[in-house]
């Protein structure tokens, strides 16, 4: 079957002179991430938040708005019914990782009982397609101030009734205090930091401190997760593009370098960045200037680079994998943050924070370790390192019995059963002697053979992106047949 | 016969810029094209879901415009395509995608009625 096509319409040229341009303003109301599969909703909000002054990232789908999420983001909007992960998926995503974010959901016709259920998993309002331009930008500015309210909250949480200064890290913990004098050193400093160690160790807790600690602390903390990012997508995600580039963009959008201006650009995963845009980050770092994608304007902007990688960037300098220049450009200051199996002293008193902070979140009876359970913890190999403590006391705190952990709810043995074939019993295998590489390899086809090959899911198990899968599976020549 | 849409809802959604009510009835028009074909295909292949899909994501779409109409036809053809029926479905569609047609130049007959107006 056929229907008459209708009239194209031609997308706007894009202009030859270089101008250099001064930063775009970085006072706006408040930064809010829309993610509808239907282009003209997507759209229509732009418009209406933006000429009231937000700033608006949108996606066309729900994994595209999870990678886009960020500290930056003060509000999300998500559709229902979207393509890849829906509008719960996003919700749930968010109020995992990014819990100081409210999020509102977009309901169309017929899905008020879902935006009901949305409600009761913590989005903080539904708005019904076609919207209210009032009521909407009513419930947009109530939900902007929780998001602030949320995160002052937390921050003076941390500063009042925490004892440890960095989430993870602390001069009392003897083994931390050598990392933390080192950091101590460079926050006053202006130069672009590397944090190397291996995944989950805490490298993004400590590039916020850095910037919290330092003279740009009043100004945009901004990451960029080179490697949750499409390939397609960073670019134009890092250094912005002008109105009619490429299809979709409808707009002139800043990128993450621009909005960090007067800041911090953290660039995690570093190691991940394509080839093929190494050298316009290496451009970048030497002058600070860019160029948005299909604009010939060069724009100044003025960022404290830190960067950071779970790779060893010489090698992957070696293999060609890395551009050498950029690695010395980015190794001005090379911070090393040691694994969990490093720090073992430093443990007890890590899981006891981390119990705090589940307790004050979920109210009740104050929650501690049995002896036993403590030994277990110090006997684990902590291949997740801090990440996979948070998550083990995580789950143990909801099993135990009478706030008391034992070792049968730290369910060691289940935490990273396929990384480190541990069985029931056991709790640390040495990795002694295998490279990162190897262990990595190991990790990955162990995790999607848990999986039955399902790459989504054991992307989910090794929180990293799918994309990262296929890269990783790539790199270490792991194909199906091994799984 | 009914007007497409109610033009001063749509004038008073975008606070009266003409600008941007010109560059989302752009954006609906590349929509309502690459539409018409999966559209056209789904139906080619007795497509049901994709055809609820496609009508769901119209009736979002054209509410922006406080079409009722295309609204109303939009819930009719997504119902029956979760109904699968198909002796309705094409024609359903084919009303649709028309009066999307009707939609889009009332609107830019509308915007150019404003823009000589206000100029005036």
């Amino acid at each position: 079957m056929t229907f008459a096509s209708p009239t194209a319409s031609s997308a706007p040229s894009v202009g030859d002179s270089i101008v250099l341009l001064p930063p775009s303003p970085s006072t706006v109301r408040g930064r809010i991430l829309v993610a509808d599969d239907d282009p003209v909703t997507r759209r229509a909000l732009e418009l209406l938040l933006t000429e009231v002054g937000y700033q608006v990232t949108s996606a066309a789908d729900g994994q595209q708005a999870q990678s886009l999420v960020d500290d930056t983001i003060s509000l999300a909007l998500f559709d229902l019914q979207m393509p890849i992960a829906d509008g719960m998926d996003c919700l749930r995503y968010v109020r995992q990782r990014f819990p100081d974010i409210q999020v509102m959901m977009i309901s169309g016709e017929g899905e008020i009982h879902d935006a009901v259920a949305a409600m009761k998993e913590g989005a903080f309002e539904f708005i019904a397609k076609p919207f209210d331009k009032d009521k909407l930008l009513v419930n947009v500015d109530r939900a902007i101030t929780a998001t602030k309210l949320s995160r002052d909250n937390r921050n003076l949480r941390d500063m009042v009734g925490d004892s440890l200064p960095v989430t993870g890290f602390s001069p009392k913990l003897p083994q931390t205090k050598k990392l933390l004098d080192q950091v101590g050193k460079v926050v006053g400093l202006d130069s672009t930091i590397l944090l190397t160690g291996e995944s989950g160790t805490g490298k993004t807790t400590i590039a916020r401190y850095i910037h919290q600690q330092g003279p740009r602390a009043d100004q945009p903390f901004v990451s960029v997760n080179c490697a949750s990012l499409p390939r397609d997508l960073i670019e134009a995600e890092l250094f912005g593009h002008a109105r009619g580039a490429f299809t979709g963009a409808v707009k002139d959008r800043p990128g993450r370098a621009e909005i960090a201006d007067g800041g911090t650009l953290f660039l995690d995963e570093i190691g991940d960045l394509p080839l093929e845009l190494q050298p316009k980050l290496l451009t970048f770092l030497q002058d600070r200037t860019l160029q948005r994608i299909g604009c010939n304007e060069m724009r100044r902007v003025d960022v404290r680079v830190i960067a950071a990688s779970h790779q060893d960037l010489a090698s992957m300098c070696r293999e060609n994998r890395f551009r050498q220049d950029l690695y010395y450009r980015l190794n001005v200051l090379s911070l090393r943050v040691p694994s969990l199996r490093e720090r073992t002293l430093d443990i007890p008193e890590l899981a006891q924070h981390v119990l705090r902070r589940i307790q004050n979140q979920r109210g009740g009876s104050p929650l501690s370790l049995s002896d036993a359970a403590r030994n277990a913890l110090l006997a684990y190999n902590w291949p997740g390192n801090i990440r996979e403590l948070e998550n083990v006391l995580e789950r143990a705190s909801a099993f135990c019995d009478q706030g008391v952990i034992q070792p049968t709810d730290l369910a060691l043995h289940t935490s990273h059963q396929a990384f480190n074939n541990i069985v029931p019993g056991e709790f640390a295998p040495s990795l002694a002697g295998m490279t990162l590489a190897e262990v990595e390899r190991k990790a990955l086809i162990d995790t999607l053979k848990a999986c039955s090959g399902n790459k989504a899911k054991a992307a989910r198990e090794m929180d990293i992106s799918e994309k990262s899968i296929y890269n990783k599976m790539k790199r270490y020549n792991i194909t199906m047949d091994q799984i | 016969m009914n007007e497409p849409c109610n033009w001063n809802v749509v004038l008073d959604r975008f606070s009266g810029r003409l600008d941007d009510i010109r560059e989302l009835l752009t954006v609906f028009q590349t929509q309502m094209s690459q539409d018409r074909q999966a559209m056209a295909s789904a139906l080619d292949a007795q497509d049901a879901d994709t055809v609820a899909r496609i009508a769901h994501r119209i009736k979002g779409a054209s509410g922006n415009f406080s079409a009722d109409g295309m609204v109303q036809l939009a819930r009719m053809l997504e119902d029956a395509a979760k109904q699968q029926q198909f002796d309705q479905i094409p024609s359903l569609a084919d009303q649709l995608f028309c009066e999307a047609e009707r939609l889009i130049r009332h609107i830019e007959q509308c915007a150019l009625s404003s823009a000589s107006f206000s100029n005036n």
